[in-house]
């Protein structure tokens, strides 16, 4: 085996681990404040990579610009779902959400085929085609963007979460819900906010996602669950731990892909997961006992 | 006469219903039967889901695997092997339980999320191994001889077997020590182990149990497939139509996984005209009832009547 081409893998993947953390990041927040596990995430991020089709085709943007437009829609859609069908349920345990999320997610899909058919449809763009040599490898340009938006974005999110007043009263509701709502906090709000938020990185992830791969109506499931071994790996709600989980993924998956061939790339991805798990039940970064 | 009632009622009304069954191929046609046919598969996978799920609290999104291991080992054993039919289809179900039970040390491990997600993960990774491996025909998967198997009839036969054996399993089992060791479980894990239930050992028993129903299911089903693939096969579809099953008719109930299999697959053929449709009016109905019915649909009328004979008895006390 030849070195230089695991190497090659191994950068590559790394570059899109930052796409990985990005596309993950709402799932984690999300997770983080609720503990409410949005098995309809991989949903949101299809719905905005459809939108940006939409939206560049019909005006002939580039997808990049037309997140500028997905961003503030997808933010009121997680506000609304969140509000109506989620936060009613908040205090019933586990399940409850998860299964609404989870019925959400039938009808995305098949609103999804009804609306834009069940065609493979990517967003094509120069950026997939131009590579950049680094360290003698070539690395496709928009695995470099979409790693530096990415990170971006990730880190800009966890600046809200720490440095803002309402960051703040995130961090109250998650750490304990009924003392922050003592305190004045609104954490139904809080919720709605965190869900919005949520859904707003899902609008970059998904245009991303649009463009480096590309999607279908069903294609939420494999992200969804590559989300989850991110967000597990990333110990479960922590902001910059999804980054690390993102990343690790990325480049377990690249060098993995270059070993054992393309076809188990995904699946080194999980065998990886189902290792991390079984040394520490809660994940790299996880405490004990958050699980 | 109640007492009698409670003890030999439920039994009496299986036997009675598996006999009355057992006559529908003589009059429904053929489209009818090949409807029942998935009634009585769903009711079949719907409760040994509902062992794990319902009556011990693990959430297992896994459950597609045991279904596709099942299928994979029966048409191994059939094409491979050259084994009988009906003995490839008890190899299924062993496949499966021997499976579970080589994950169950680490997997026991997970609890709760990380319990739902290491399994979802788990049949993932075995779905992607399946379509890799030459072995098993890869991606594109494997056939049975033609004309093996005794046609429709039969397998709605052999399969309202396994429905109705799983059901009374479950109905055995809930009323035995094992089923209070689970349902202690389901409810705290902790006080449980406390009062002296061995948790890994009554787990274990659940999922064996669970794993080994769904594989026999997965076993005969594929032979009526006559081919099979891993991306259906093993597809989540599997794990989630069964999961949604349980949900809409009532978890931890015995009732409920027969209801929910009648419903979702009635509704399916209802709606069979618009595909796309029926899926979106069961996500809708999914997400009505858990705000609505929170112990699905079974589950709901079994409170109503709990209330009014409560009220009854309320009354009764009072007196005139």
């Amino acid at each position: 085996m030849d070195l230089f081409f695991i190497g090659a893998g191994a950068l590559n993947g790394l570059f899109l681990g930052g796409l990985y953390a990005c596309m993950a990041l709402g799932l984690s927040l999300v997770f983080g404040v609720m503990r409410f596990i949005n098995v309809a995430h991989g949903d949101l991020l299809v719905l905005a990579a459809f939108l940006s089709f939409v939206c560049s085709s019909a005006f002939g943007l580039h997808p990049l610009i037309t997140v500028l437009v997905l961003i503030p829609v997808l933010f009121v859609l997680g506000y609304a779902l969140q509000r109506v069908l989620i936060n009613p349920l908040m205090g019933a345990g586990l399940e409850p959400a998860l299964l609404t999320a989870f019925g959400l997610s039938i009808i995305a899909q098949n609103s999804f085929v009804q609306i834009w058919g069940g065609n493979t449809k990517s967003l094509g763009t120069s950026m997939a085609e131009s590579n950049t040599n680094l360290l003698g490898i070539d690395v496709p340009l928009l695995y470099i963007v979409s790693f530096v938006l990415g990170s971006v974005v990730t880190l800009g999110i966890h600046l809200f979460i720490t440095r803002t007043y309402m960051g703040r009263a995130i961090r109250a509701a998650t750490q304990d819900p009924a003392t922050a709502m003592v305190m004045g906090i609104n954490v139904n709000r809080v919720y709605a906010i965190t869900a919005a938020l949520g859904a707003a990185t899902a609008a970059l992830g998904g245009t991303l996602i649009g463009m480096t791969f590309s999607f279908t109506p069903a294609t939420g499931f494999p992200w969804l669950l590559k989300g989850f071994v991110i967000v597990v790996l990333g110990g479960m709600g922590s902001v910059v731990g999804t980054l690390v989980g993102g990343l690790v993924l990325g480049l377990t998956e690249g060098i993995g892909a270059a070993l054992f061939g393309t076809g188990y790339r995904d699946m080194v991805g999980f065998v990886l997961f189902l290792l991390i798990l079984l040394v520490r039940p809660t994940g790299l970064f996880g405490h004990k006992g958050s699980g | 006469m109640d007492a009698a009632w409670r003890r030999y009622g439920p039994w009496t009304v299986l036997v009675l219903a598996v006999i009355v069954l057992a006559f529908i191929p003589s009059f429904v046609g053929r489209y009818g039967l090949f409807i029942a046919y998935f009634v009585v598969l769903n009711v079949a996978l719907a409760q040994s889901w509902n062992l794990v799920g319902g009556y011990t609290g693990l959430i297992s999104l896994g459950h597609a695997a045991f279904f596709g291991l099942g299928a994979y080992a029966a048409a191994t054993s059939v094409i491979v092997y050259k084994l009988p039919l009906y003995a490839s289809f008890l190899i299924g179900g062993l496949v499966a339980a021997l499976f579970a039970l080589l994950i169950s040390f680490p997997i026991f491990r997970f609890r709760g999320i990380y319990f739902a997600i290491g399994t979802l993960v788990l049949a993932e990774a075995l779905r992607l191994w399946m379509i890799n491996w030459e072995f098993t025909g890869g991606a594109q998967g494997m056939h049975f001889p033609i004309g093996i198997g005794p046609g429709l009839a039969g397998y709605f036969h052999i399969m309202l077997a396994l429905a109705a054996g799983s059901t009374a399993l479950l109905m055995y089992i809930t009323r035995s020590k094992l089923g209070i060791g689970l349902r202690a479980i389901r409810d705290n894990e902790s006080s449980a182990q406390n009062l002296g239930v061995d948790i890994f050992r009554t787990k274990l028993t659940a999922f064996l149990i669970s794993a080994f129903i769904a594989g026999l299911v997965g076993a005969v089903h594929a032979s009526r497939l006559g081919a099979i693939e891993p991306y259906s096969i093993f597809g989540a579809a599997w794990t989630i139509g069964v999961v949604n099953i349980v949900i809409i008719g009532g978890m931890g109930t015995i009732f409920g996984p027969i209801v929910g299999a009648v419903f979702v697959t009635i509704l399916a053929e209802l709606t069979a005209d618009f595909p796309g449709v029926h899926l979106l009016i069961e996500g809708a109905i999914l997400i009505l009832i858990i705000r609505f019915m929170p112990y699905g649909v079974w589950g709901f009328v079994l409170r109503q009547y709990a209330r009014f004979s409560l009220l009854d008895a309320w009354r009764a006390r009072a007196g005139p």
